[in-house]
Formats: structure tokens, sequence, C-alpha cells
């Protein structure tokens, strides 16, 4: 990693078995499929959700819409690496917002509005970083 | 010579004709004729006196009589004699011939022989008649000889077959008195095993009663855990319900305390305190969450349990129904035993009675049936004597129609 790390508040949570962050700004909330009428997106390049009982809430201009994640396990707030340059041009309009390092791991952070707008377009690709 | 004698005296009278010698002449021709000289004849011309020349006159008459009477006498003799050697003759035939065919072949017999030649007549028909009779009764003696001959000798080998019979049976019978000793001894054994086995079927019979109590006493009690085990599955659902209430209630607070935490990292630095109770909060969520799970995963293992349970006290009452059917058809069948073994017990008694009087009986028969075998050997000797007897009396029934052969009677 280069370039300077700016600390950032961070929402971490999982899916299909790996876990990722994003930026707790981004997230209205955290909803409940079973008790919120909010929209929510099973499969994304992040793969598919399992008993996903838990949805990261954004706004979006029609609305509200839910990545069904699997489990949330947190915020926390820690330094944000930005990507390489090479690794940011390559991955052309950025899901991924960054890294992060946590319990010794690399953790990519989401960008969940491209995420899920990327979904909605029907692109399923994605790097997962250096994890 | 004695007529020339007569005719040379009456020569030499005749030179003298006195009454003296007249009386002589005739005197001289009696004395003749006394001598059996029938032929001596009086002169009577040497005669001179006429009362001597009658008398010599009546004298030759009484000689010419005589001599004609001795000469009939002769003639007869003669034929007597012809037909007594004619009898002789067939006398001879039967004697030496054996003929007794025809008579004796005498046309005109003297009547002095009629009656013994009728006789002898008589004797060959009565001889003949005999000689025929005894042909045939030789014949059937014969036939009859051989007749005993064979039975006499078929009854030896059938008394023989008999005998060997008798002494096979005998042997037979000693093994089956043997046999019944064996069976008599076995009887009574017999009858203490069914004394045995009837104590042990109504000792049986009353397990299996004790047994249908304590089957009925199962099936009350499995009765009664099955209800015991049906209240607690519906205390565990109730629980189940109750932890699941808990567990939304975790859930919720958990994703209350993820918000809460959410919004105090975007409060920023004002928010810091809030987060801190929100992680606490959601801390306690998730130890609820825990706790609740595992107290889930107990509900399912005594959910389970108790299922299984349900399910093993249903099979137990199952089992019970099915032991008290069982011990009720095994105490029917121990009682139809238990009878089968009274009536078994009855019936070997009487086997063992009948076997004891069985062997006496055979006892008796082996001891009869020695006594017969030795009947049978004394009779199978008198077959074998009358065998003897009948081929002697073949032998003499064929010496017998021989010699008839020799009379010939046609």
């Amino acid at each position: 990693m280069n370039g300077p790390a700016a600390t950032d508040t961070l929402l971490l949570f999982e899916v299909a078995g790996r876990r990722f962050a994003t930026r707790a700004s981004a997230v209205r909330r955290v909803a409940r499929r079973s008790v919120d009428a909010v929209r929510f997106t099973d499969a994304t390049a992040l793969g598919a959700a399992g008993s996903a009982g838990r949805g990261l809430v954004i706004r979006r201009a029609d609305g509200e819409e839910a990545l069904a994640v699997d489990a949330v396990h947190g915020v926390v707030t820690v330094p944000v690496h930005a990507l390489p340059a090479l690794a940011k041009e390559c991955m052309q309009d950025g899901g991924v917002a960054g890294l992060i390092e946590h319990d010794d791991r690399l953790l990519p952070v989401i960008d969940l509005h491209a995420l899920l707008a990327r979904a909605a377009r029907g692109s399923p690709e994605v790097d997962h970083g250096g994890e | 010579m004695a007529g020339n004698e007569v005719r040379r005296a009456a020569a030499g009278k005749r030179r003298t004709k006195s009454p003296a010698g007249d009386t002589g002449r005739i005197e001289e021709v009696l004395r003749a004729l006394a001598s059996g000289n029938y032929e001596a004849r009086v002169d009577l011309e040497q005669i001179g006196d006429p009362a001597l020349h009658r008398i010599a006159a009546l004298a030759n008459e009484v000689a010419a009589h005589a001599t004609n009477e001795l000469k009939v006498a002769r003639e007869r003799h003669r034929s007597l004699r012809q037909g007594v050697n004619e009898a002789l003759d067939a006398v001879e035939r039967v004697v030496t011939q054996g003929q007794l065919s025809g008579t004796t072949g005498i046309a005109e017999p003297d009547p002095a022989l009629a009656p013994l030649l009728q006789g002898l007549d008589q004797l060959l028909t009565t001889l003949r008649a005999f000689t025929l009779e005894m042909r045939e009764a030789s014949l059937q003696i014969s036939a009859s000889s051989s007749e005993v001959l064979a039975a006499a000798t078929q009854q030896e080998s059938s008394m023989a077959e008999h005998a060997s019979a008798i002494h096979e049976t005998t042997a037979t019978m000693e093994e089956l008195k043997g046999a019944s000793h064996q069976i008599a001894e076995n009887a009574r054994t017999v009858a203490a095993v069914a004394e045995q086995t009837l104590g042990s079927a109504r000792s049986g019979e009353a397990s299996i009663r004790g047994l249908l109590t304590s089957v009925q006493r199962i099936t009350e009690n499995a009765q009664v855990t099955h209800d015991a085990m049906t209240r607690l599955a519906r205390r565990v659902e109730r629980i189940g319900s109750v932890v699941e209430v808990i567990d939304d209630i975790a859930d919720r607070s958990d994703l209350l305390a993820l918000n809460a935490a959410l919004e105090g990292a975007k409060a920023g630095e004002a928010g810091r305190g809030f987060s801190i109770v929100a992680a606490e909060m959601r801390r306690l969520a998730e130890n609820v969450l825990v706790s609740t799970k595992e107290i889930k995963g107990l509900i399912g293992e005594i959910r389970e349990a108790t299922d299984s349970a349900i399910d093993a006290s249903q099979k137990n009452r199952g089992a019970a129904d099915d032991g008290n059917r069982q011990g009720q058809s095994a105490m029917s069948s121990v009682q139809e035993i238990v009878a089968g073994v009274q009536e078994t017990n009855d019936a070997a008694r009487v086997i063992h009675l009948a076997t004891q009087q069985q062997r006496t009986a055979t006892e008796q028969v082996v001891q009869s049936m020695a006594e017969v075998e030795i009947a049978t050997r004394q009779a199978q000797e008198g077959a074998r004597q009358s065998s003897h007897a009948a081929a002697g009396l073949a032998r003499l029934a064929e010496r017998l129609s021989s010699l008839v052969k020799r009379f010939h009677v046609e």
C-alpha cells in the first residue's frame, strides 16, 4: 500500500463467508428483512447472502435499498488506505473504495452505492482486493 | 385065465353026471364068482339034476347080472375120475396161473360131481369178484397212499416251516418281551417326567400370572410416563416459544444497538458515549442471542429426547400391550400345556400299567410259544413218520397190485 491513510469510521459486515467494510456514513441504518419494507438485494459482486436477516440500507434517488448481508460485526474507526493506482485503474468504476487492516486481515472497503448500482446493471465482477 | 380054469373044471366034471358032481360044479363056479371071477359060469349041460340045473341057471343069471352091474360101475368110476381130474386141473390153473376167468369147463359132469363142480364154479366166481375188488382196492390204496404220502410230505414240510416260523416267532417274542420290559421302564420314566413337567408347568403358570401382573404395572407406568412426557413436551414447546420471543427481542436489541452505534459514529465525537453504550448493548444482545441459541440447542435436544421418550413410552406401552397379549397367550398355552401334561401324566400311568400287563402277557406268550414249538416238533416227527408209513403203504399197495395182476379175470 502506498499513499497517506485517512482515518474513517467503517461498518464491518460479512457476505458469503467473507468480511468486508463500508463507510458508516454511507449506511443510513441496518435493516431487518422481516420487519423492514425496504428492498433487499441479495446477489452482488460480493456473493449471495445466505439466510440474510440484515441489510445495509442506503439512500438512492428512487428511495432506499438494502444490501443483504449475512452478519454485521459492528463499527470501527481505522485508517483507510487508498487503492494502488494500477488497481484503481483496473477496477474501472471503483466498487472498492479502499483497504483497511483489521484483526491482522486486509479488508476491502466497499462502495455500497457503486456496488448496488453495478448489481442493478447486472455486472457481477468486482475485485476483492488483496484478500 | 380064471375063465379057462372054469371051463377046464366044467369039462372034467362032465365026465361024470351025478348029483354030487353037479353040486360040486355049481359050488366050484360059485367059489370062482366069490373070488371075483365074474366070468365064471355053470355049464348047464353038465348038470343032470333038474333042481340043480335050475339053481345053476339062476346062478349063471346072477353072475351075468353082476357082470353088467360091474361094467356100469366101472364106467361111472371112470367118468367120476375124469371129472375130478378136470376139476383139479382148473384148481391147478388158478393156483399156478391165476386163471380165474370162465368156469371149470366141464360140460356134462357126473351128477355126483355136479355139487362139487358147482361149488368150484361158485368159488371161481367169488374169487374173480374178490380179485376184481382187490384190484380196485389196490388201485385205490395206491392212489390214496400216494395222496397220503404227498400230504404227509407236505405236512412234514409245512410242519418244518411252522416249527421254523414258531422258533422265529418265539425269538421275536423274546425280543418283544425285552422290548416290553424296556417300554414299561420307559413308560414309568415318562410318567415320572410327566409328573415333574406338570409341576413345572403349574409353576410356569404361576410365573406367567405374576408376569402378567408386572406387565400390567408396566403398562400403567408406561401410560404415566407417556402422559408425563407429553406434558413435558408441551412445556418444552412453551419454553421454545418464550425463547423465540427472547431471541427476537435480542435480535431487535442487536439491531437497535447496531443502528445506535452507527448513529453514534455518524455523530462523531459527540456520539462517542452513545456509541459506547450502543456497543455494550450490542454485546449484551449478542450474549443473549448466544444464550438463546444455546437454549434453542438444548430445547432441540430436549425435544428430541422428549420425542424419543414419548416414542419409547409409546413403544413401551405397545410392547407392554404385546407382552400382555403374549402373556395371556402364554397363559392360555401353559394352561393347555398343564391340561395336556395332566392327560399325558394319566396316559403315561395307563401306559405303564398296560405295558406291565403286556410284559406279563408276552411272557405267557413266550411260554406258550415254547410249548407250541415242542408240539410242532412232535407233530413234525409224526408227519415224518406218517410220510414213512405212507411210503411203506404205497410200496405195499404196489406190491398188492402186482400180486392181484397175476390173477386173470377176463
